[in-house]
């Protein structure tokens, strides 16, 4: 596709052969546990302790949640929803990694409220914060 | 590799069409259209373009969505003018000025991807930064006068 960033190209091509590779795989959570595992392995260095460190908390406060890979993300889900992804700064070239959260996850709060936030670093608060979100979010 | 892509180019494409959705792709046409659309624009063409595009992409909302993506844009061009209309990913969108403008956020209508709300979103290049973790998309259900002070006060910070 002309247009398009050579990230963005490339996050189409892993796309394409996330969801082949999730097809075949079927619900074997083994399989998309080591792909998530395998995701954030390759990311830089700064992603990846970050990605670690969320990968953690997410699975401490919610541990019913299954990772899968999303969009070549590491990603959460829940009786088959995503509910929550983290998106390393490297994958888009920005300035900050993102947590966000999709429509499955029960953050509502009156008629207007965030789902996605900006990481520069992981400070002891922002992993209390953190936790907080994914479990209203599960909630 | 090179010899491998080409000789399995036309399949490879049809593959991937029935692996991504609809919506998926139509964003990305969207976006291809867009950027080519851009180039070789002077910045009086581009506010212009940009607005007619916004406007296009707007009518072609439900009624709901389009109800409020009205209301978000009379928000955003009254709270920072300068701004310049435009869409990103066939989404309604603003855009610093000059050559380089930088898009810094936009609006997705809960119709876009068929989700239960729709979002006000924040890119890189706006300025929303509060110590090292800071909200970037909001779902918004509906438009409140206190969500509209919210909107408002976030693209000034944005642009800021």
């Amino acid at each position: 596709m002309p247009g398009l960033t050579e990230e963005e190209k490339a996050a189409a091509r892993e796309t394409v052969r996330e969801r082949k590779r999730q097809a075949k795989q079927g619900a074997d959570r083994e399989a998309w546990l080591r792909d998530v595992l395998e995701k954030i392995a390759e990311m830089p260095k700064s992603d990846r302790v970050m990605a670690e460190r969320i990968h953690a908390i997410v699975l401490k406060t919610a541990p019913d949640l299954v990772p899968k890979t999303w969009y070549g993300m590491p990603a959460y889900t829940k009786d088959g929803k995503l509910i929550c992804f983290f998106t390393a700064a490297e994958k888009f070239k920005s300035r900050y990694a993102t947590f966000g959260f999709e429509q499955n996850a029960k953050l509502d709060d009156g008629t207007m409220w965030a789902t996605s936030w900006a990481l520069t670093k992981l400070t002891a608060d922002d992993e209390k914060k953190i936790a907080a979100l994914v479990k209203k979010a599960v909630g | 590799m090179a010899t491998k892509a080409a000789t399995k180019g036309k399949s490879q494409s049809r593959n991937d069409e029935k692996v991504f959705s609809e919506a998926e792709r139509a964003a990305v046409a969207a976006t291809a259209r867009e950027r080519k659309a851009a180039a070789g624009r002077s910045p009086e063409e581009e506010r212009a373009e940009g607005l007619k595009d916004l406007r296009e992409s707007i009518a072609k909302m439900p009624a709901d969505d389009r109800a409020m993506a009205e209301r978000i844009h009379e928000i955003i061009s009254t709270a920072v003018p300068a701004l310049v209309p435009k869409t990103y990913y066939g989404m309604p969108a603003y855009a610093t000025e000059g050559k380089n403008g930088k898009t810094i956020g936009f609006f997705k209508p809960k119709s876009k991807f068929k989700v239960r709300y729709s979002t006000v979103g924040f890119q890189p290049d706006a300025h929303l930064d509060d110590g090292d973790m800071w909200a970037t998309e909001f779902a918004v259900i509906t438009l409140t006068p206190a969500v509209e002070k919210k909107i408002a006060d976030l693209i000034k910070k944005a642009a800021g």
